[in-house]
């Protein structure tokens, strides 16, 4: 069903485009893919073959690893200097819909990774039987005590730290 | 009159353990992303008060038990979690709704990092870890707390 899954979609190119060296065309093309390739990962991830399953696993982890390029005033400015010159060219609208879509997609595969897990079912059914066997117990909450509740919480980790 | 009222939280010890892990894996240090998360959080879950079924969330696969009929398993990600970077960022929260009390319980929080990376660690012995932890803190914390009893766990084939 989808052994042509990543045809056209490689990591390379995807970072030329993060890049800003693409043109506007090529952006608007990534982005479609990235969409597709995102519904598809959503809908029928068990269609997938292991191997492009695998695939899609590093593809989305390399897309979420945060930039070394990043760790520096000069590439900071850099970075800042490759929008403007996107922005002149009208290429931004472009760019942050790739950028969308491209997260989107790590999204998705990182959702299906924690969906095939067996011990993420172990989790629901061991938390269904708690909720059956319990459904009155706990304290209930109404919406004004929330934001306290968790402030309260956090605090107490962080005290604990 | 059932339909006019909101619905109401009921947190249990197995989501504030989750949180509690949370916060100190990647919140320890950043008290203002730590407080945008918190609000990010409250204001979601405030949200489920009156609508628990928002268009961003996903229902998930119940087990098969004819029992779980009044229980509706639902799932919410964020792809930027304040202040985190990575694999950090995308947070998921599951959550239960049970429409004839009129009760959600959110009972797991995490973030994608929990799973590890695929290269180097299969990811189910990571969560199967994860949840043996959080087990193991439940189990230890629950004669203190109000809360139900915490049943037995079955992962992978070992029994807790």
């Amino acid at each position: 069903v989808s052994t042509a899954v990543l045809n056209g979609f490689n990591f390379q190119e995807i970072q030329q485009a993060r890049k800003g060296a693409v043109s506007s065309c090529r952006y608007l093309l990534l982005a479609q893919r990235a969409e597709s390739i995102a519904n598809r990962v959503s809908k029928h991830w068990d269609e997938f073959l292991p191997e492009e399953r695998e695939k899609l696993k590093e593809l989305a982890h390399d897309l979420v690893e945060p930039s070394k390029d990043l760790n520096s005033i000069p590439a900071w400015i850099s970075a800042i200097l490759r929008l403007l010159i996107l922005r002149a060219r009208g290429q931004s609208e472009a760019f942050y819909a790739l950028c969308d879509a491209l997260d989107r997609l790590a999204d998705n595969i990182f959702d299906a990774i924690e969906r095939e897990d067996p011990a993420y079912y172990s989790v629901i059914a061991d938390t269904l039987e708690e909720a059956i066997s319990s459904p009155d117990a706990g304290q209930k909450l109404e919406p004004e005590e929330i934001r306290g509740w968790l402030g309260k919480l956090s605090d107490r980790a962080v005290e604990e730290v | 009159v059932v339909g006019s009222e909101n619905y109401q939280i009921v947190p249990w010890k197995k989501f504030e353990i989750s949180y509690d892990k949370l916060i100190k894996a990647h919140y320890k240090k950043d008290k203002k992303a730590r407080e945008a998360f918190d609000d990010l959080l409250g204001d979601f879950l405030k949200e489920l008060c009156l609508d628990p079924r928002p268009d961003r969330t996903q229902q998930q696969p119940s087990p098969g038990n004819s029992y779980a009929e009044d229980f509706e398993f639902r799932k919410m990600r964020w792809r930027r979690l304040p202040g985190l970077r990575g694999a950090a960022r995308f947070g998921r929260l599951l959550y239960i709704v049970c429409d004839s009390k009129r009760l959600i319980y959110p009972f797991w929080i995490y973030t994608h990092e929990e799973f590890g990376e695929p290269k180097n660690q299969p990811p189910s012995k990571d969560l199967a870890r994860e949840i043996l932890l959080i087990q193991e803190d439940t189990d230890s914390k629950a004669n203190d707390a109000d809360m139900p009893d915490v049943s037995v766990v079955s992962i992978e084939g070992e029994q807790q």
